[in-house]
């Protein structure tokens, strides 16, 4: 009888391991889970949509701290704070028309818009994040859910 | 072998498989957004975009263009 429960012990561990050691196998082969994405879904698409979520986050977090602070921001770091309320909400929409645009018919020219506009978008989350205190750099980008740079 | 070499085992073999079920959750997370998620996405940042801190301080420059 112990030998029998030692025996489907065995068996019962053996299945375990092997389907744990499986799984992550799968994980980790098919990629790092935070890079690799679903079935069917392009990265490009799914890294650009994230891209462009991140700079909004960011450049919103450096405004609205710009606001709070304005009177020990000083006023170079406000007058690039106005350039970017002029400037950032049209390159948003540029952003997200020609991705939207790109997701109707994947071409290689549609493709290369939206990189550009996303560079675009990333220089003033960069330059935003420059103006900032480092701790405020650091809660924008976890606020944003990227990772720390 | 020992119940608690089983039992050591058994934890391990299940942190194993928490870890694979986090990895693959992960992986469906990673998605394309659908026309509703965009549409969302939309109003989020209407909704941010006409909060005070969108709007231009009044004393610089740009603010003066606009």
């Amino acid at each position: 009888m112990k030998q029998r429960i030692a025996r489907l012990a065995m068996v019962f561990l053996a299945l375990s391991l092997t389907v744990g050691l499986t799984f992550t196998a799968c994980g980790v082969l098919t990629g790092c889970a935070s890079n690799s994405v679903a079935e069917g879904h392009d990265p490009f698409v799914v890294e650009a949509e994230k891209d462009i979520r991140t700079a909004f986050h960011v450049v919103d977090g450096f405004l609205a701290w710009e606001n709070a602070n304005r009177a020990v921001a000083g006023p170079e770091v406000t007058a690039f704070a106005d350039t970017l309320r002029l400037t950032f909400p049209g390159s948003l929409t540029s952003a997200q028309t020609v991705l939207r645009a790109y997701k109707e018919n994947r071409t290689a020219e549609g493709r290369a818009s939206v990189t550009t506009w996303l560079e675009t978008l990333n220089a003033a989350m960069l330059q935003a994040v420059q103006h900032l205190p480092e701790r405020n750099a650091k809660v924008a980008f976890r606020a944003a859910g990227s990772p720390v740079k | 072998m020992d119940p608690m070499t089983i039992i050591a085992a058994v934890s391990a073999a299940s942190a194993l498989i928490d870890q694979a079920t986090k990895i693959m959750e992960e992986r469906r997370r990673n998605r394309e957004l659908t026309p509703e998620q965009e549409a969302e996405w939309d109003r989020v940042v209407a909704a941010q975009l006409a909060k005070p801190h969108w709007k231009p301080s009044g004393g610089s420059p740009a603010s003066d263009h606009a």
